[in-house]
């Protein structure tokens, strides 16, 4: 099977899951978010080095406080969501917060989208970059699992794309529900594997047509 | 609260949840699908004369066999690939395809035609709710953690209050289907039964408003002429 691969690591954000960021500063155990640094860290390396673009996705608010996931936008929203916008200043766009964590941090070539909502496909030119590489396939990775990461899965299978979900590096901070995810995935939407299950598939390469990363070289020159 | 609300029925089709149908043929255990009909008949009778839209959803493939779902992917988990494989699960036009008799719609409801598991996906969906300057949809119909979950997901990234009725949705996986709820309850909106809501509906704690409802004239003239 040839498929041809972009990897997307969704919010991995200080205010999601750094220290001193704003969960961990509301006292919300951001420990399940930190656990898959270390399998992401050697994710991210395994794909630069063999050229699979990577791309970060931000979940930013306006530095007005208020954003497109509160009542200006929605009348019916769960309780704990509804505290939760109200309460912090969680990723205001352009600061500390907002952007992603130390550990991980993109390098020069891979993509940043900033997106409003779950969906890194709402609103978004992720698909324009999708297309534009001629991609077929998302390998997802990043927190929280049950709501921006499988939002964003369900939403690549309805408009076409292979879904490959890496187990260990997804994380979320309700495991039950973070089960749910997988099992859901696994079942209905695509592949889930572990990073060295999918290390292993990619070294064969009987899984693999690379992408040329159209942006190496005009950053190079 | 104020909303004005659309009541959306997902894939209540023939060969999903009828008697003879594609699935009850092959051998799934319909029963959790059938046990919602009486909810949902309930459910689409209050709404249907407070005047707010009905909408069936309708998954469908091509007589030719093949859909949208198997060209495309190649990646997809075992359970699909039977199911794309073995089976003429509702083909655009038969009888598998069509909404169950129990519920059958009305002239004045709206059928959206899907090939994929969301609502939104390649439909004219959300043109209507714009039209009709809905801000809510209530979900129902099967299955819980694919189709009605998708969507829901959907329109909370688009934007729009989601309602899901748990009475009214279902699935053959039932931890799917509970997980599928909390994880609504918890990041997405309300989840209720149908008593819930109507009890809110009638005590006036949730106002809702219902739309003009412009095809019924054209119908009712079509059917005199």
């Amino acid at each position: 099977m040839n498929i041809k691969p972009v990897f997307l690591i969704v919010d991995m954000q200080n205010g999601f899951c750094g220290v001193g960021g704003s969960f961990d500063k509301l006292g919300l155990s951001v420990k399940p978010y930190r656990r898959i640094i270390p399998n992401l860290t050697k994710m991210i390396s395994y794909m630069r080095g063999i050229s699979i673009p990577i791309y970060y996705t931000k979940v930013i608010k306006e530095s007005a406080g208020l954003d497109l996931i509160d009542r200006r936008v929605l009348n019916v929203l769960p309780e704990n969501q509804g505290e939760k916008i109200e309460d912090m200043q969680l990723c205001v766009k352009d600061t500390w917060d907002a952007d992603i964590i130390e550990e991980i941090h993109p390098l020069p070539g891979d993509l940043i989208l900033e997106k409003s909502r779950n969906s890194v496909f709402q609103d978004t030119e992720f698909e324009n970059w999708l297309r534009t590489s001629g991609a077929d396939t998302i390998i997802f990775s990043g927190n929280d699992s049950y709501t921006c990461v499988e939002s964003s899965a369900r939403d690549a299978f309805n408009k076409g794309y292979n879904v490959i979900m890496l187990s260990d590096c997804v994380a979320s901070k309700e495991e039950n529900l973070h089960i749910a995810n997988l099992l859901e995935i696994a079942e209905a939407y695509g592949l889930v594997l572990t990073s060295n299950e999918m290390i292993e598939k990619l070294n064969n390469k009987s899984l693999l047509s690379v992408i040329e990363p159209p942006t190496v070289s005009m950053i190079s020159s | 609260m104020q909303i004005k609300p659309v009541l959306l029925v997902v894939d209540m089709q023939n060969g999903f949840c009828g008697v003879d149908g594609s699935f009850d043929k092959f051998g799934f255990n319909i029963e959790p699908y059938r046990a919602i009909i009486p909810n949902l008949k309930k459910t689409i009778d209050y709404f249907r004369i407070r005047t707010t839209p009905i909408y069936y959803a309708k998954a469908i493939r091509e007589a030719s066999g093949l859909d949208l779902l198997d060209r495309v992917h190649k990646i997809l988990p075992e359970s699909r690939r039977e199911k794309l494989d073995d089976m003429h699960l509702c083909i655009k036009d038969t009888w598998d395809a069509d909404i169950i008799d129990e519920i059958y719609p009305k002239p004045t409801d709206y059928i959206v035609e899907k090939r994929r598991d969301s609502v939104f996906q390649d439909t004219e969906f959300e043109l209507w709710l714009r039209s009709f300057g809905a801000d809510s949809i209530i979900f129902t119909g099967i299955d819980s953690y694919i189709c009605v979950e998708s969507s829901a997901r959907d329109a909370f990234n688009k934007g729009y209050d989601v309602i899901m009725l748990s009475d009214c949705v279902a699935s053959r996986e039932e931890n799917l289907h509970i997980a599928s709820l909390a994880k609504i309850s918890e990041a997405y909106g309300w989840v209720m039964t149908s008593d819930e809501l109507i009890e809110k509906i009638e005590n006036q704690e949730l106002i809702i408003s219902g739309v003009e409802s412009p095809p019924v004239s054209l119908v009712t003239s079509e059917a005199e002429s």
